[in-house]
């Protein structure tokens, strides 16, 4: 770690032409994030328009309290991260496997066509996903149960079924980002060497072999980075899935519920910059602390693929 | 050459059928998935209000209507202009993010810059800490004057440090040994990205291309923050189409609360024919883009 | 680690010095702001020498006639006060997400639309509105003095200052059923005047219109309305003992309303909870409602309007547009709308229902208050920004009727933001609508009574955790409640009641009672 007072200095020197690449990209991150990081202190404080964000009154933790008062803190951490492993191991593993098959097809124009009609989901929005949701599940008219009185049987009651709204959830988390994150792994299959394969074939190696011994390690980096900065995200979640597909039921919340769901019921009314920002800044230091975990782990195995 | 061109010197085996088979099955299916909810939309979009209340989404329209988009094409001259800021500002926005984006991934991916782990750790931590939409907005309107400024539709979301960081993973996968003998000839780092890295990368810069463009696309947010209701002319279209759709919501909110008068909005079908309207043009970006995922081209061509 | 730690301490120090800077400009804006108002404040009497333009947010769409109709009006306060008004709307989209931010953003405004459901007390607490003084007021709006309700102006308190110019309107809060008249002489039903009136006429429909659902209530707005209508039956029936909810209504606290103890409750605890929970139960359990009523999305309205549910229950503003609607639409349908209060008291709906502010930052509230003044008390002005251009939107009948014309789809009868300016003294009623609208307020009238609490505001600088913790309540387990879906009425109530002990709701109550007994001594010499 030692290193002269200059080493710096001499580098942005040797380096110019690298650093004044890197230069646009980090003026756009300065001014987008850094700047405004300072009102971070917000959390600390109770913001009043008169005096600023800097001059409003210190609170110390006051802000942080009502989230940890009715003791749901916890579930409700439990929940977000749960979910967004489940969503992380779900999505990974329909994207990986979309992406291969997608590369090995023969056929272009069955190809071409799944590709698109798999971006379709991602232009629908929660709103619209929520109103499929609740056309599908609807005790009395939902299609769902429709069907189920026509052969017989007897109707169910979904939205206040607690056990089935985790399956419920990851599936439709699947649907709408499916084929968005497919394309990630068919670029990075892309950028396997192609003589790798050539090779392969020479040798007679069969289909499963290849996606074994090639494409997987081949993709390797991409599935390790994607998977750190999901770690990055784990405090939060898409809180327009959890509002509109759930409709903020009552009956469900138990298992439901998450960070950004609680934080938005609590604060309806209030308009609290500060307790706003308190549980912004409780979700950023624990998936920070979780990320440096995450990457030392990874810096261990992998150097070239941590990601700082 | 390469395994592009799929003619197997030997007679095709059993695993590649079971193969082919499995994956038209499989894909089929997903699509399939995919597909029906659109259609629905499809459907819905041309239904009215009632019916839609009444008896759901269904495939085919119960009563065949027009409203919804007579009420999204009252104005024309306004959709267009909205199609058309739209237009500008994905293709500006994604042309300069990716230009911004690439070359700052290709530092950060090279094995002799000295900071790169830091400088990606510089990136990356604005992706978990952020000062929160209060202070933003302020420093944004008072020092950078967004208000009423197109700028303000295209910086904020310039730089995705995710696609950055994804971006770069990509770059670290070309061999150390062909910017080397770039190195060799003479040729500097910007040489070097623009001739050596870039072409390598094509596929994942037109991911992390499309992915920004999406972005540019759906992006109303800012639009929302930093426009006033004056001026319609700096629109773009998800925010003219989502201002449509929350209205009716917000208005019948509101006069339920405190008694006050509702308009008429055909709120159902609106939805979902904004929904179409929408997705549009940007859903044949990505047929287009297709060609840069060939199985591959890339590394073979350039060696040899 | 350490070099992460190093890192991380680079990053916090960058962060620093880049707010550094950020905050000498805030610092400075700030300080340099007030002398300039302080300035003309001194000065005695309105100095109107200086021409001003003021710009005024309102919320909704800009209508299309609205910038004709301000010509007129800067007209006249050109002429009045050497003053003019530039309007700008926040679209009903997005004025829960813009309004604070305007606030923060030293944007140069003056005067904006508040009301107690958009914002006045957050924004009066956080010091965004200018505080208008009694002196303030005789000095630069002598007409507003004079017309203003005491009440109103009692009500606009935010711990013991004013900042909103409430609306000058008495507004009756009442509920009503909306009723297909051809499915209630299907089944022979006459009249939904009493609950079990309208509970036969919708077990009617259950028994005999598989495709209908009775009563459509959704998990919004009027999820609580058959709630509060049984509710204040319940408690009109105690006499002298009913319970008073105080406001904020989300923090589901309650006292007795002649309680010298000032004895503050959750209406958990109240001996009618019980009772009016066993009664919304009874009908949820009987199909009146879906039982996915928690997560429909849809007013009871719309499904009325769709033909999905044959009643619907809202208050009389909202009856008076769908029912002229329904005629057009469905005359086939003979829409009858019923007094849905079963003798229970029409109340006052709050002043603050609709009102104006001044922004604390504004650089001529002075004038901005005079204006005020014109937009309220002024007949030209008021008629103008209420109802539009006479002879062009309108014609008057009378002193308090209007007639709508064809040209008021470009400026439509109070719906221009409008509302902070009502004025009972100028305020014109349009002709037509429900037929039996006038016995129905005439009744309503007779018995209302404007609660001992209704201008009772609670000041929640020193629980704002409570009230975030019992608000997430309101809006998670009471809306099952409200809805009556409960297996277990008696157990649940104790559940909910351990839940509120949890968030804190000793501390909020408390924090009630001292306020309630501050309150009633305040006013023990009405």
């Amino acid at each position: 770690m030692k290193r002269p007072q200059n080493a710096f200095l001499r580098d942005l020197k040797e380096n110019r032409v690298k650093w004044l690449m890197l230069l646009p990209a980090a003026i756009v991150v300065i001014l987008m994030c850094y700047i405004p990081m300072g009102g971070i202190v917000l959390a600390f404080k109770e913001y009043n328009y008169h005096d600023g964000i800097f001059g409003s009154p210190w609170v110390a933790f006051k802000n942080f309290e009502y989230f940890f008062q009715s003791g749901k803190a916890w579930s409700v951490t439990r929940n977000t991260i749960l979910y967004n492993l489940a969503f992380l191991f779900m999505n990974t593993f329909l994207q990986i496997t979309c992406a291969i098959l997608l590369s090995e097809l023969a056929g272009k124009w069955f190809k071409r066509i799944t590709q698109s009609v798999m971006f379709f989901p991602y232009f629908i929005s929660w709103v619209v996903v929520g109103a499929f949701i609740y056309n599908m599940f609807n005790y009395e008219f939902g299609a769902v149960n429709t069907f189920l009185e026509s052969v017989g049987l007897d109707p169910v009651d979904i939205y206040s079924n607690k056990a089935i709204w985790p399956f419920i959830l990851i599936g439709v988390s699947a649907f709408k980002n499916v084929g968005y994150g497919t394309v990630m792994y068919l670029a990075s299959i892309m950028n396997i060497d192609g003589q790798l394969y050539e090779a392969a074939d020479l040798d007679g190696a069969s289909m499963w072999q290849k996606i074994r011994y090639i494409t997987l390690p081949g993709i390797r980096p991409t599935i390790v980075i994607l998977f750190l900065l999901a770690i990055g995200t784990i405090m939060k979640g898409d809180f327009q899935m959890f509002w509109q597909v759930t409709g903020n039921n009552p009956m469900v919340l138990d298992v439901t519920d998450v960070i950004d769901t609680y934080v938005t019921r609590s604060l309806l009314q209030l308009q609290e910059f500060g307790m706003t920002s308190a549980a912004g800044l409780y979700q950023s230091v624990f998936s920070f602390l979780l990320v440096l975990l995450a990457n030392k782990l990874v810096k261990k195995v992998e150097p070239d693929y941590a990601l700082f | 050459m390469t395994k592009a061109n799929k003619t197997p010197k030997k007679p095709v085996g059993r695993d590649r059928i079971t193969f082919d088979i499995l994956s038209h099955v499989i894909l089929a299916v997903l699509s399939a998935c995919c597909l029906l909810p659109f259609l629905l939309v499809l459907s819905g979009s041309f239904s009215d209000q009632t019916s839609i209340l009444t008896h759901g989404y269904q495939l085919i329209p119960e009563t065949f209507s027009l409203a919804a988009y007579q009420t999204l094409f009252k104005i024309p001259e306004d959709l267009l202009r909205a199609y058309g800021v739209t237009i500008f500002v994905t293709v500006t926005g994604t042309l300069l993010g990716l230009f911004l984006t690439s070359m700052a991934a290709y530092v950060l991916s090279s094995r002799n810059f000295r900071y790169r782990y830091q400088m990606s750790f510089f990136f990356y931590f604005t992706s978990i800490f952020g000062g929160g939409l209060v202070p933003w907005y302020i420093f944004n309107t008072k020092y950078l004057h967004f208000h009423n400024n197109i700028i303000a539709l295209i910086l904020p979301i310039l730089i995705n440090v995710t696609y950055l960081l994804i971006l770069k993973s990509y770059m670290a996968g070309i061999p150390e040994a062909l910017y080397e003998s770039a190195r060799l000839d003479g040729a500097g780092d910007f040489t070097i990205y623009r001739r050596v890295a870039m072409p390598l990368c094509k596929a994942g810069l037109a991911t992390v291309g499309l992915f920004i463009a999406l972005n540019y696309w759906n992006d109303w947010y800012d639009a929302m923050l930093f426009l006033d209701e004056g001026r319609s002319d700096l629109y773009p279209l998800q925010y003219f189409l989502n201002n449509i759709l929350t209205k009716a919501q917000a208005i019948s909110a509101a006069a339920a609360r405190s008694g006050l008068p509702m308009s008429e909005v055909p709120s159902e079908p609106m939805k979902l024919a904004m929904t179409v309207v929408a997705t549009g043009p940007i859903i044949l970006l990505y047929p287009f883009l297709q060609k840069y995922f060939v199985k591959g081209v890339t590394i073979g061509a350039v060696k040899g | 680690m350490k070099k992460t730690a190093k890192l991380l301490a680079l990053v916090l120090a960058l962060i620093l010095v880049l707010s550094a800077f950020t905050a000498c400009g805030q610092t400075g804006n700030s300080s340099s702001a007030p002398p300039s108002s302080a300035g003309s404040a001194a000065a005695s009497g309105p100095d109107i020498s200086e021409e001003v333009t003021l710009t005024m947010y309102l919320i909704g769409d800009r209508p299309v006639d609205n910038d004709l109709v301000f010509e007129k009006i800067n007209e006249r306060l050109k002429e009045a006060i050497n003053a003019t008004i530039d309007v700008k709307f926040m679209s009903w989209s997005e004025y829960e997400q813009k309004y604070p931010l305007i606030f923060a953003s030293g944007e140069d405004w003056d005067i904006i639309f508040t009301a107690d459901w958009c914002f006045y007390n957050a924004q009066a607490t956080k010091q965004g509105f200018w505080e208008i003084t009694q002196e303030a007021l005789e000095t630069y709006a002598p007409m507003t003095a004079e017309s203003m309700y005491p009440e109103a102006w009692e009500q606009a308190k935010v711990d013991g200052k004013v900042y909103m110019l409430p609306m000058n309107y008495q507004e009756l809060t009442a509920y009503v059923w909306m009723a297909r008249g051809d499915l209630m002489d299907k089944y022979g039903i006459e009249s939904l005047d009493t609950f079990e009136d309208a509970e036969a006429y919708m077990q009617a429909i259950v028994d005999n219109e598989p495709s209908m659902i009775p009563l459509d209530v959704g998990s919004d707005y009027d999820r609580q309305f058959v709630f509060d209508l049984m509710w204040n039956v319940e408690s009109n029936a105690k006499g002298n003992d009913r319970y008073a909810v105080l406001p904020p209504a989300n923090l589901i606290t309650c006292v007795g309303e002649n309680d010298p103890e000032a004895n503050v409750m959750s209406t958990l605890d109240t001996d009618i909870f019980l009772n009016v929970l066993n009664h919304v139960k009874d009908w949820k359990d009987r199909g009146f409602w879906s039982k996915n009523a928690v997560v429909n999305t849809q007013n009871n309205t719309e499904s009325f309007q769709a033909g999905k549910s044959a009643l619907a229950v809202m208050n009389i503003n909202t009856a008076k547009s769908l029912y002229a609607t329904l005629q057009a639409e469905h005359p086939e349908w003979d829409v009858r709308v019923f007094d849905a209060m079963n003798g229970a008291p029409a109340t006052i709906q709050s002043y603050l229902a609709n009102g104006m502010s001044i922004f604390s930052k504004s650089k001529n509230p002075e004038r901005a208050l005079m204006a005020l003044d014109y937009l309220r008390n002024d007949p030209t002005c008021n008629d103008l920004f209420c109802y539009g251009i006479e002879g062009v939107h309108w014609e008057a009948v009378g002193d308090h009727g209007l007639k709508s014309l064809p040209q008021s789809s470009n400026y439509a009868y109070d719906s221009n933001c409008n509302w902070g300016v009502r004025n009972d003294a100028t305020w014109r009623t349009v002709e037509g609508g429900i037929p039996n609208q006038d016995e129905l307020v005439e009744n309503w009238k007779t018995t209302a009574r404007s609660g001992r609490y209704l201008t009772f505001v609670f000041d929640d600088s020193e629980v704002k955790n409570e009230v975030a913790a019992v608000s997430e309540i309101y809006n998670s387990d009471y809306k099952l409640l409200q809805l009556g879906f409960t297996d277990d009425p008696e157990g649940d109530i104790q559940k909910l009641q351990e839940k509120l002990t949890a968030a804190g709701v000793d501390k909020l109550q408390e924090a009630f009672k001292t306020q309630v007994l501050a309150f009633n001594e305040s006013h023990s010499a009405e």
